[in-house]
């Protein structure tokens, strides 16, 4: 959707206007705030987060600050700035200190060892090339399951697959995924 | 599990990662869409609602002798009461002179170091009371020349207790709180309104006089003789859709502060019980409040003088701080400025302690404190470090 698209249908219906600019862009939006949520938010937090950006979008529609532009990258950006408020918010109020007693600390020691490898951005480009690797549709598969925590369920309605098949796919996808990893030194 | 911890390292990802995650993100069906969609829309409505006041309040005119729109502004203006209409949102404010019977003062909520003006005034024709004013800085003149005016309030903005810093790692953005916490205070700021005997729609027509206590010094606008009058405590009809009693006018307070702020800036202000005393009869001090009820209807008291507010403004890029958060109470931090936007240094850090009241189990204002704009400044940096 273009800008003067986005102003002809904003002219014509704005609740329409609203509809399609989150039907187009809400995935984009959930999967920035999702990004930056997962690990300290629940499901309420993310999606109260993504109302948030779009309703501060839709003041922006008012203003025509969308209709000229990369309609995409401002969005990006306010869906980012909000979640970033919301994480430190969230954090804050969380106060996220883990004791050397937790089960959680014990887990994080014994697991596959990351420290020793590329950090960060290289570390996640891998970790995704690896895993795109193993093809569709288990990569979507992975990708839903452990970074998105659907259940196995949802992801079969989204693959057009049974629940049943989605789990031993995702067995299967896992194990081809460790081998990579353990191919470029990412070891348990 | 071990296979989650693998894809927690994704989070915090770069464009081109966020793009890929996007694509494999699920589809939002129908039905989460028009839920979203819904909650989306309120939240929207309720932002629209907040802009748009704040832009009416910028459109607030302000001329030589008379300012429209009272409700929405904030800083000393000297008005002209309007004295011949029938019914009127009433203005006047300050009381000149050593006032002491509302004990505004004594019951100032946050110990504001803001004075009275010292005041020597003779008996004038309310309609000569002449204003200048140019933004933030008012002088006022009477046009008898024994008045003699001195604003001590407008050279002292800020209250004399020192801000205290909370802590960098008690600091934090809560949207949510921060809503409240700011909603909260707008519905504060028009309180202010009621604390100066502004803001409420009376009937001039309507009035009633008492002989004042001789212990107390006031001056009252009397709208049966358009006069400013010493000694005398002049009441006017109060009108207001919103307040048909004094219970009314405690449970608007009430909505907004907390039992303790209420008692300290209202807890003197209202009286009733006296319905036996016939006009121009002696109103004792203890009667001699900022509300009464007479004779089954709602009077407020009519103080001689003007006042007014500049427009107050408030910045979306600059989010309220939350700090010493409990269960039961927080304080929060935001710039506030008069009529537009702009630096740190020409804003107002304003400090409002909240705390969870257990009589409506909801937040209410317990504090309010200004302090310079820069403390804001510094917590932003804080925040934001």
């Amino acid at each position: 959707m273009n800008g003067s698209e986005l102003k002809a249908l904003y002219n014509a219906s704005v609740s329409d206007c609203h509809r399609a600019l989150m039907q187009e862009y809400g995935r984009y939006v959930y999967s920035i705030v999702f990004n930056k949520l997962r690990l300290c938010g629940t499901r309420e937090d993310i999606e109260e987060c993504f109302s948030d950006v779009f309703a501060d979008i839709f003041i922006k529609l008012d203003d025509n600050e969308l209709m000229e532009g990369d309609i995409k990258a401002l969005i990006g950006t306010v869906a980012k700035r909000t979640a970033i408020d919301r994480f430190r918010s969230l954090t804050a109020a969380q106060k996220h200190i883990i004791s050397t007693d937790d089960e959680d600390m014990e887990r994080l020691a014994s697991d596959i060892s990351v420290e020793a490898h590329a950090e960060g951005s290289e570390l996640r480009r891998l970790l995704l090339s690896k895993i795109r690797e193993l093809g569709e549709p288990d990569a979507t598969i992975l990708i839903q399951k452990y970074y998105y925590n659907l259940k196995s369920e949802e992801i079969a309605g989204n693959v057009s697959m049974t629940a049943s098949s989605v789990r031993s796919r995702c067995t299967r996808a896992m194990e081809k995924l460790r081998v990579k990893l353990a191919e470029i030194g990412i070891t348990e | 599990m071990k296979e989650k911890e693998i894809f927690d390292k994704l989070v915090n990802a770069e464009d081109d990662t966020m793009d890929i995650l996007t694509d494999m993100c699920p589809e939002i069906t129908d039905a989460e869409l028009d839920r979203l969609l819904a909650v989306t829309e309120r939240k929207y409505k309720m932002k629209k609602k907040d802009k748009d006041r704040a832009e009416k309040d910028n459109d607030i005119t302000m001329s030589e002798n008379e300012v429209s729109g009272v409700e929405r502004v904030r800083r000393p203006a000297w008005l002209t009461p309007i004295a011949t209409a029938a019914s009127v949102v009433l203005v006047a404010g300050i009381v000149l002179g050593s006032v002491i019977m509302l004990n505004r003062q004594a019951k100032s909520g946050n110990g504001s170091g803001v004075d009275q003006p010292a005041v020597t005034a003779t008996t004038a024709d309310i309609t000569e009371i002449t204003t200048t004013g140019t933004g933030t800085s008012v002088t006022n003149t009477a046009s008898t020349t024994q008045t003699t005016t001195e604003t001590t309030a407008e050279t002292t903005l800020y209250t004399t207790v020192p801000f205290v810093a909370p802590a960098a790692e008690d600091i934090y953005v809560d949207n949510e709180l921060g809503d409240i916490a700011l909603e909260l205070f707008k519905e504060y700021d028009e309180i202010d309104l009621l604390r100066n005997a502004a803001g409420v729609e009376v009937d001039t027509q309507d009035g009633l006089r008492f002989a004042a206590d001789p212990e107390v010094e006031i001056w009252s606008t009397c709208y049966d003789t358009h006069q400013g009058e010493k000694g005398i405590a002049y009441y006017i009809h109060v009108t207001d859709s919103r307040f048909s009693c004094l219970e009314d006018i405690r449970r608007y307070l009430r909505s907004v502060l907390s039992e303790g702020l209420y008692e300290r800036l209202f807890g003197d202000s209202m009286a009733s019980g006296f319905d036996e005393l016939e006009q121009n009869e002696v109103l004792d001090k203890e009667h001699m409040k900022q509300w009464i009820e007479y004779r089954g209807k709602l009077y407020q008291y009519c103080p001689y003088g003007g006042w007014g507010k500049l427009p107050v403004v408030f910045s979306d890029s600059y989010p309220v701080i939350i700090a010493d958060k409990t269960e039961t109470s927080c304080t929060a931090y935001f710039p506030e400025w008069y009529i537009e936007v702009d630096n740190f240094e020409n804003c107002v850090c304003m400090e409002v302690k909240l705390i969870l009241d257990p009589e409506f189990n909801d937040w209410r204002i317990d504090n309010v404190q200004q302090f310079e704009g820069r403390h804001y400044g510094e917590l932003y940096d804080m925040i934001n470090s």
